[in-house]
């Protein structure tokens, strides 16, 4: 009995040692990292090439840092850490995403030059924190972000919810939102170097090794962006983990050159993909396969999955496959026939200035629901820099170009420009009807600038930055406008309710706005004549007020006679 | 007064009306002129007002903005008027302009009374005074009220409250006189320089009867501060905060805003230097104010034209000048109509102001919107403008004097005189 | 005629009046910001006027009881005394040469003399805690005995805290004096040189120095970095349990030093970390290997991401360097050709390299705690001389020569012993001194010579803070309290540099002269004329009068 006692707690001893040992095990070294590729022949011909780079660490605690990286890029953990950032997205994005002709993009597009927006925990230095911030990204990605300054930064109210996992309560009572753009900013090269490092491979090996500048900054639209987002590692979200994804899109024409929309790996990139990423956990090329049937895929692929709504997806296991030959697609017919009906998304919308002059304009919004019994709820927002002064008692809501009884803007939140120091933010909840366009109108004056605060090239004009209009539901019927959104969201492991739960944001056009212009050469002349006028005033009044009148006498004009002035 | 000038005066009054009434009807022509910036300012635009008014309504604090900068008791006056149809907000204007030369009319004939005591020239002898319906006509009639008028530009609430103030300091009545002139610089802060003038006025009646200067001086600027902080606090309680007091006299003073006007500022600080731009601030805000003192000295027997003259001097060296305050000067000037024959430019003044009202909306034009010309083409028309206005007011004093100094010197009539 | 001059001169008055009130006005909108800088307290800093460094030690020397007692120790200490000083003032006088005033460094010695009775025991408890033990920076305990076993060596056996166990070989009056001193004045000797040459010649980067070029440049704060470099990860993946050998390793090392500078640690594993050249290949061995030539180009600082993308304070790299398959095993020749038994080496200014050759047969390598300790035992030594901590007792024995056998009670190397914590706690605090006060005094001058410089109050602040600090920290030497000493000339130098370095310095209002004229005078020209002319002629018309 004593014996069999003395067993068993040695046993329990034993099962601790080897529990124990074990969640240490999984403690230190769960960081992993996948990659894949997605390529879509989109319905004009041309192609979408998806990279994602999804890198987790685990065991992250809030308040305690971490100091030792595996897959998840330094720099980028030391960012976050420092400045105290729960949520960063960052995107650098070249040309315009085309909604009609292409749906919605896999990853959430931004509008054309940076965005940066990110979650911030409050604390007294959440201003300072967010300064430095975009300081230390910019000289990350060589970039112009440090000019996202007080007259750029928003915090919007309705729109860019936190998109990692948390308590409700959480984020909103302990961290605050802050949002900057550049549309201005062109993407190249340099900023794309620095981003391909941070990744574990590099450009070295896997799928990362097709990213080559020359061919992606010939293409048609191209973004590039970080996000950085904690997610939860068990069901009932006791520990989280830190995921950071990079993705990179690009939608080349492969009809441009040939005629044909057929396509190969070499032929988009120049390279040739190899091998997998050895420290890749999983790495796969999938290729969302069109409707129409008369294309080849070569090789044969591993897998072809078929998606709710009747999507296939062929897909290529990098990590079992050592690749021999070039992955390519070939269509039977001699030349390409553009197809004229688009699939149509269900929400897109088209920005865009009226007037004319350098004195006064307006923005127009059209927004577009295609889903033909639907009524779906939105986000407007809009960031108009300050030297477009509105007028919010001119903002117009049109149904289909008339004016309705029953307005469809069910909140509004406006933040008024201040001179020199903030923005405009327009944040309007909106409720589409079916099938309809609603259009915003809004007036402006455009605001006199002093010399001094137009750039060089002064004629060029002011960038304003894309309009975006978020929407989040569950998708009910209606699924083939969103069947982009939901393949992204279903991954194997993801619960099918997660899975119907879509949240897109869409993206204006960026708009040009020119102000009127001084004469950059005057400013001495200016000085000059304006204070010779004031300064013929003055002597002039003084001289009437200080000096009286005397008479000359005709015949003796030395002597004077002083005549006896106005007063008593 | 005849039944014949009360004829004159009910027609010039009925047709302005009329007149006024049918051209608010054009909604394009109310437009275009509202927006031209010869007649609206930042700080009087009916468009900003509008804006205000709907953020105030909507729960948005309207000086947290930069658009709005006018002051709150207009916010409430006009939330009040949009409890009514349209057209009355278009009556309130058109009326504004009525009561406005009304009063003109009854301060030209106590200026005449006043003036029947001074010794006049002896070629004036037999010619009569201007009759006081042609000075409310002048004004009704000059197209600068009228374009101010149609185009809902606010100052008219600042002209009007200084002819209150004018009219009842002339009458004597010290807390009347001494609120309209502390409710026109609390519209638009400059008329505090006329504060000089109607003290002068309620003394010199004052003096006449004998009382104590001094003590009438501070109770008058005592009335005038108790007048002036009850409307700030009034303003206060309407919105809540004291952000207006920047978000009004702050861009006075300041000038934030540099949208084009027919002053001498905008283009001036669009060019200036940002190390001097606080100085020149400065100086061309103590260039405005700096007469106050000498003008109403030197004019101290005739405060009725120093408040022409202080009037003149604000209408070209304000901040945000327009062709409203323009509007209110001269219809100061032609009660003093005896002076004209003294005055040397009329010709070029006339023309002055006629070249500038053609040229100036074709040379914006040509700026702005054509794109063929540039900033100094409309800054040359400002310019003009101004020295136009520059002239007028210096040939008025220099003819104002001049013919005092006839009047009591009536045997130096054959010298040749000369300023010394 | 009377009533018309006075209101004239009454409009005038009114006229000169607005004009005055606006004169200030003037001032205060153009001027340019300039909060006063204490430029004499400055310059007095600079010249070594204001103060004199003073590094006091005081040594207790306990001198075993032996039986019969032959020695007379009334002297000894009186004596020693002498000697040491009259030592260290040779030196001193060599340097007068040079200029600096000699008053204003002093190292003074104050030994006491103390009984050592129950050594017999002490020693065979092996317990060296003995005593009342001088637990502060500058104060040292020599415990002395006559040597037992007769050898003609000295036998020093060093403490793990500031004492030490010195078996003389005579028991001799003199050749115990000549023993000790000998003694302190080569463990202190090296150290007051370098003072006193940082105090003289403050910007001695100029001077080849091997020390001065390989230790950092002093910061409070220093971001150390760990990375693994895996040369090629297809072949070989790579991981290393670094968690767990910084928290043991290094933990009392970053301890101990924080007090003088904060250490933070970081790690990351960098995978595709290929050499800029190819290593030169030995075919008949079979090994790769790099000269000493070719270590400079090692680091490929473009590739791997080793810059720090938020610290502004400096980075100390230390690389596990995994070669590639192509280029192993890679071994680190020296200049004679033959293999370097650590395969390590330090960057001067910038951190350590080990290059490591793993087994490669199992396609994985995980570099596990016990395998790091010795990697973390050449990084800790690299680390040690970065931050300029010097062996003293090992630079001591080079200089005793060869009748002194050196014993530790504590390994060498693995952490830092209290001597050398010492040792580098009194350099730094001399060595930032100096450099507050000459960054202070760049200041100074850039501010002098600058007038349209901006100065806001927050420098003038910092400026006064970093004197004051100054004065402390001199104060503190004095009284022979190195923390507190070394605390404030720790604050004294970040204020200094935070001053120099503030961005709103940079933001200068230039604006010439002549530009100035030709705004000013369009409008003040013109508008003078009239105004002088009226009070030109009211003051003619008084004196008429």
């Amino acid at each position: 009995m004593w014996q069999l006692g003395r067993l068993f707690l040695f046993f329990l001893v034993f099962i601790f040692i080897v529990l124990k040992f074990t969640v240490a095990e999984n403690f230190h070294h769960n960081d992993n990292f996948k990659e894949s590729l997605t390529i879509k022949p989109l319905s004009d011909g041309k192609l979408l090439t998806h990279f994602q780079f999804n890198v987790r660490i685990s065991g992250i605690k809030e308040g305690k840092t971490f100091n030792h990286y595996k897959f998840f890029p330094r720099a980028i953990g030391q960012i976050i850490q420092s400045y105290n950032a729960r949520e960063l997205h960052l995107t650098f994005t070249q040309g315009r995403w085309n909604y009609e002709d292409w749906g919605y993009p896999i990853a959430p597009s931004a509008g054309t030059g940076v965005e940066l927006w990110a979650w911030l925990w409050k604390d007294e230095k959440l201003d300072k924190n967010w300064k430095s911030l975009t300081n230390a990204l910019a000289g990350l990605f060589c970039a112009s972000l440090n000019f996202i300054d007080d007259t750029i930064t928003v915090q919007p109210q309705l729109s860019f919810r936190p998109e990692g996992s948390y308590n409700a309560t959480e984020i909103s009572t302990h961290a605050e939102l802050r949002y900057g753009s550049l549309p201005h900013e062109n993407v190249c090269t340099e900023n794309l170097t620095p981003w391909i490092k941070l990744l574990p491979c590099k450009s070295t090996s896997g799928i990362a090794s097709l990213l080559n500048g020359h061919k992606l900054y010939d293409s048609n639209f191209h973004s590039m962006s970080i996000h950085v987002q904690p997610v939860c590692e068990d069901s009932r979200c006791l520990n989280k983990q830190l995921e950071i994804i990079q993705t990179v899109s690009a939608v080349v024409d492969p009809v441009r050159n040939s005629g044909k929309r057929d396509w190969s790996l070499n032929q988009i990139f120049g390279r040739q993909l190899s091998q997998a990423c050895p420290l890749a956990e999983g790495s796969k090329l999938e290729v969302i396969l069109p409707e129409d049937c008369d294309y080849k895929l070569s090789p044969d692929a591993d897998d072809v999955t078929h998606m709710d709504g009747g999507t296939n997806i062929a897909l290529y296991n990098l990590k079992n496959l050592q690749l021999t030959t070039d992955i390519s697609m070939t269509w039977k017919e001699d030349i390409f026939e553009y197809n004229l009906n688009f699939e149509q998304p269900r929400i897109y919308a088209h920005r865009f200035f009226t007037g004319y002059g350098q004195e006064r304009g307006g923005i127009k919004v059209n927004i577009f629901n295609k889903s033909p019994n639907i009524s779906v709820p939105i986000i407007y927002y809009d960031v108009i820099p300050w030297f477009l002064k509105l007028y919010l008692h001119t903002l117009k809501v049109q149904i289909n170009g008339k004016e309705v009884q029953d307005n469809p803007i069910k909140d509004l939140y406006y933040q008024p420009a201040v001179d020199r120091s903030r923005p405009n933010v327009i944040e309007a909840e909106l409720l589409l009807p079916p099938n309809s366009i609603t259009t915003l109108s809004i007036n402006f004056d455009k605001v006199f600038l002093k010399y001094t605060e137009h750039p060089p090239d002064a004629n060029r004009g002011f960038d304003i930055g894309s309009a975006v209009i978020s929407s989040t539901g569950e998708i009910v019927g209606d699924f083939n406008y969103l069947y982009d959104v939901v393949t992204r969201n279903c991954s194997e492991d993801t619960p099918r309710a997660a899975c119907y739960h879509y949240s897109i944001r869409v993206y204006t056009e960026t708009l040009l706005v020119s102000l009127p212009t001084p004469d950059f050469s005057m400013p001495y002349n200016v000085i000059t004549l304006t204070c010779t006028v004031i300064a013929l005033f003055f002597g002039s009044m003084f001289n009437l007020l200080t000096r009286g009148f005397v008479a000359l006498q005709p015949n003796e004009d030395n002597k004077n006679k002083e005549g006896k002035d106005a007063a008593k | 007064m005849t039944i014949q000038s009360h004829i004159t005066g009910g027609l010039i009054f009925g047709a302005a009306f009329t007149a006024r009434l049918i051209l608010f009807h054009f909604s394009n022509i109310t437009e275009t002129l509202g927006s031209r910036i010869e007649i609206v300012t930042p700080v009087t635009s009916f468009t900003r007002l509008t804006e205000g008014l709907y953020l105030f309504e909507n729960g948005v604090p309207p000086y947290d903005g930069g658009a709005f900068h006018q002051a709150p008791l207009l916010l409430a006056c006009f939330q009040l008027l949009g409890y009514l149809p349209v057209i009355f907000t278009k009556l309130t204007f058109i009326l504004t302009d009525l009561i406005l030369a009304y009063y003109l009319t009854d301060i030209t004939r106590m200026k005449q009374q006043l003036y029947c005591h001074f010794p006049r020239l002896k070629v004036e002898l037999k010619t009569k005074e201007i009759d006081p319906w042609i000075v409310a006509g002048l004004y009704l009639f000059n197209p600068f009220t009228i374009a101010s008028c149609l185009s809902k530009s606010t100052i008219i609430f600042t002209n009007l409250s200084i002819i209150l103030g004018t009219y009842y300091s002339l009458k004597n009545n010290k807390s009347y006189g001494m609120f309209w002139i502390a409710m026109a610089s609390y519209l638009s802060f400059y008329p505090f320089m006329l504060v000089l003038p109607t003290i002068l006025m309620l003394i010199n009646d004052a003096e006449s009867k004998g009382k104590n200067i001094k003590s009438e001086i501070f109770s008058c600027a005592g009335l005038y501060a108790g007048w002036l902080s009850g409307l700030l606090l009034l303003s206060y309680f309407l919105v809540g905060s004291w952000d207006f007091l920047e978000a009004t006299y702050g861009v006075i003073l300041l000038l934030p805003d540099l949208t084009p006007n027919v002053g001498l500022f905008w283009y001036f600080f669009i060019e200036m230097f940002d190390q001097f731009r606080s100085f020149f601030l400065v100086v061309f805000q103590i260039h405005a104010f700096i007469f106050m003192v000498p003008v109403s000295i030197k004019l101290r027997n005739h405060p009725l034209f120093s408040m022409f003259l202080l009037s003149g001097i604000m209408a070209i060296f304000k901040s945000y000048p327009s062709i409203g305050d323009a509007s209110l000067y001269l219809a100061f000037f032609p009660i003093y109509s005896e002076i004209i024959k003294y005055m040397r430019y009329n010709f070029l003044t006339t023309n002055i102001f006629c070249y500038c009202s053609i040229l100036s909306p074709i040379f914006y034009h040509l700026w702005i919107y054509a794109g063929s010309g540039n900033a100094n083409f409309f800054y040359a028309i400002t310019l003009v403008y101004t020295i136009g206005n520059i002239i007028l007011l210096v040939d008025a004093t220099y003819a104002m004097f001049r013919r005092e100094f006839d009047i009591w010197n009536p045997d130096l009539r054959n010298y040749e005189i000369i300023q010394k | 005629m009377e009533e018309n001059d006075k209101i004239r001169r009454l409009i005038i008055t009114s006229f000169y009046i607005v004009i005055l009130f606006g004169l200030p006005l003037w001032w205060k909108t153009t001027e340019v910001y300039r909060a006063q800088l204490p430029f004499t307290e400055i310059e007095e800093w600079s010249n070594w006027e204001a103060f004199d460094l003073e590094f006091p030690t005081h040594f207790t020397i306990y001198v075993a009881n032996v039986k019969p007692s032959t020695i007379k120790f009334a002297n000894l200490s009186s004596n020693l005394e002498n000697l040491i000083t009259s030592r260290y003032n040779i030196d001193n006088s060599k340097e007068a040469n040079n200029g600096t005033s000699q008053k204003s460094i002093r190292f003074p010695v104050k030994i006491k003399l103390a009984d050592w009775n129950n050594w017999m025991n002490d020693l065979q408890d092996g317990n060296l805690e003995m005593g009342n033990l001088a637990n502060k920076n500058g104060q040292y305990s020599f415990y002395i005995l006559p040597r037992t076993k007769s050898n003609s060596d000295t036998k020093v056996l060093v403490g793990n805290q500031r004492q030490a166990i010195v078996e003389i070989n005579q028991w001799d009056t003199n050749v115990i004096e000549k023993t000790i001193s000998d003694l302190i004045i080569s463990l202190f000797m090296p150290e007051q040189d370098a003072i006193r040459k940082s105090i003289i010649e403050p910007l001695s980067d100029s001077k080849v120095e091997l020390d001065s070029m390989r230790t950092m440049k002093y910061s409070s704060q220093y971001q150390v970095t760990f990375s693994l470099m895996n040369g090629d990860p297809s072949n070989l993946l790579v991981n290393w349990d670094i968690e767990e050998a910084v928290n043991k390793y290094l933990g009392p090392f970053v301890n101990q030093i924080s007090m003088i500078s904060n250490l933070t640690v970081d790690s990351q594993i960098q995978h595709y970390a290929r050499l800029t050249f190819e290593p030169n290949h030995k075919p008949d061995e079979n090994y790769f290997f790099l000269t000493p030539e070719l270590l400079p180009h090692f680091i490929n600082a473009a590739e791997w991401n080793l810059a720090s993308a938020v610290s502004s304070y400096p980075t100390l790299n230390f690389i596990l360097y995994v070669p590639s398959k192509e280029q192993s095993p890679l071994h680190i020749q020296d200049s004679k050709g033959n293999i370097m038994e650590n395969n390590a080496f330090l960057i001067p200014r910038w951190g350590g390299v080990i290059i490591n050759n793993p087994d490669r047969s199992k396609g994985t390598h995980n570099f596990s705690f016990k395998e790091l300790k010795s990697v973390m035992s050449i990084f800790i030594t690299q680390l040690r001389g970065l931050l300029g901590v010097h062996d003293v007792w090992i630079e001591a024995k080079h200089t005793l020569g060869a009748t002194f056998s050196i014993e530790f009670v504590i390994p060498p190397n693995t952490a830092v012993t209290m001597w050398e914590f010492d040792n580098l706690v009194r350099r730094r605090i001399a060595e930032n001194i100096v450099t507050s006060i000459t960054t202070l005094k760049s200041l100074s001058q850039l501010v002098t010579e600058i007038p349209n410089m901006v100065v806001l109050d927050h420098i003038q602040t910092e400026v006064f803070l970093a004197l004051d600090n100054l004065s402390k920290s001199c104060k503190h030497l004095h009284n022979n309290q190195y923390d507190l000493a070394l605390y404030h000339s720790k604050k004294a130098i970040e204020l200094a540099e935070s001053a120099f370095f503030d961005p709103t310095m940079v933001s200068m209002l230039y604006f010439p002269d002549e530009h100035k004229y030709a705004i000013y005078m369009p409008l003040f020209v013109p508008i003078s004329v009239p105004l002088l002319v009226a009070l030109q002629r009211e003051v003619k018309s008084l004196k008429k009068k």
